[in-house]
């Protein structure tokens, strides 16, 4: 295996890792979860039911 | 609780779990307007499909695959010999699936994101963290009717003495239990390594001459528990009736079902003879079964009113399942578990 191709290889797997975290990152869904405030608005309050617990 | 929906932003960059984006295990559309769009096609619990951790953990979500806390067996195989042959059919296809199997725990509910119970939960443990544990969250939810409310006091009473020691959960039970180990075990009684107050506290070892003659004349009479449970616990009735649960406290000494020569802590089963006639089952051989099984309560202390003193259960038989103590209409192998113990001659 030549230089190259050993250097092309690391090169390919940074852009890999480079380009899936900026996609996570950049998503619509980090956008919301990761903004407090927006999940609070967004939140609503569940109802409760009587008498259920864990059982174990 | 909204905080259950915060991730953390640092985590994203750190964790090698965000590398793939969300949409790996999550899918919905990214690209969607709003919450309704953007959730369309959201798998809310992507562990429940082993085959969502197991793209990396393969091992792990084998074994897991066949664990009870998966499979739920425990609870199939415990209520069976109740059934007929036509009403097991009946109990496999009507209820089990729908209602027992509802409860397994994916590897999310302990690692990722609190179980709901009654529909409520907590949300993320620590927001989208992949934690390796943190039991007040996880276990806590799924057995905090019973188990985890006496081990901490919350019942009333003490609290185990482990737990006033520091110890959670995980220093008994082991990591394989959890996970498994490959074999798919019919109930918790057949697994390997499960937790023995002697891996600790090894007979014969005792500081005091009274603890160590005491552990020698019930050995193989009374089980820990027997002796060591500090107060009563929690005695469920009337549940899975649709009418929610009944529960009163109490100590119920009798023998173990599954091994009649030993005394130990009986805990009520919450399946009366009505349960499943809503279904169709009406339980023919319900008599097979009593409707108190032994049970490993959390609630342990050294001094207890029975390592006090002989006579708790030799003269006053306090705790002693008897005729009128025993549940209304219940099953006929309920007397089997009745057990007098002999009175000392001093």
């Amino acid at each position: 295996m030549n230089i190259l191709t050993v250097l092309s290889s690391f090169v390919f797997i940074f852009l890999f890792l480079f380009s899936t975290n900026v996609l996570a990152n950049g998503s619509s869904c980090v956008q919301c979860h990761t903004n407090e405030a927006l999940m609070r608005s967004l939140h609503k309050t569940p109802v409760i039911t009587a008498g259920e617990e864990g059982e174990g | 609780m909204y905080k259950g929906y915060v991730v953390d932003t640092a985590l994203i960059a750190k964790d090698p779990h965000f590398r793939m984006g969300c949409r790996l295990c999550h899918k919905g559309d990214e690209k969607g307007q709003g919450k309704e769009g953007a959730h369309k096609g959201l798998v809310k619990r992507p562990s429940d499909s082993l085959k969502t951790c197991g793209m990396c953990h393969k091992k792990i979500a084998d074994n897991y695959s066949k664990s009870l806390h998966y499979t739920t067996a425990g609870q199939r195989n415990g209520v069976m010999p109740r059934f007929s042959k036509e009403e097991l059919k009946t109990f496999d296809t009507k209820v089990f699936e729908q209602s027992c199997r509802s409860c397994h725990a994916s590897c999310g509910d302990c690692h990722v994101k609190a179980p709901a119970v009654g529909g409520i939960s907590i949300g993320l443990i620590q927001k989208h963290k992949f934690v390796k544990k943190d039991e007040g969250k996880t276990c806590a939810f799924c057995h905090g009717g019973r188990v985890y409310p006496e081990y901490t006091g919350e019942y009333g009473g003490s609290p185990d003495v482990h737990y006033q020691k520091g110890m959670t959960c995980m220093e008994c039970h082991k990591k394989a239990e959890f996970h498994g180990d490959g074999t798919a075990y019919a109930s918790k009684q057949d697994v390997k390594d499960r937790p023995s107050c002697r891996n600790c506290h090894k007979l014969g070892q005792e500081a005091k001459l009274t603890a160590k003659i005491s552990h020698q004349r019930h050995q193989g009479k009374v089980s820990c528990y027997g002796c060591h449970t500090a107060t009563a616990y929690r005695q469920c009735q009337d549940c899975h009736l649709g009418k929610g649960a009944a529960a009163k406290p109490a100590l119920v000494l009798g023998l173990n079902p599954r091994d009649k020569k030993t005394l130990t802590t009986l805990r009520l089963i919450p399946t009366v003879r009505e349960t499943f006639v809503k279904d169709g089952i009406k339980m023919e051989n319900f008599d097979a079964l009593p409707n108190y099984w032994d049970s490993p309560v959390h609630n342990i202390r050294k001094r207890t009113d029975r390592t006090r003193s002989c006579d708790s259960c030799h003269v006053e038989k306090a705790g002693f399942l008897d005729v009128d103590t025993m549940i209304k209409g219940g099953s006929k192998a309920n007397q089997g578990l009745i057990m007098n113990p002999k009175p000392i001659h001093r």
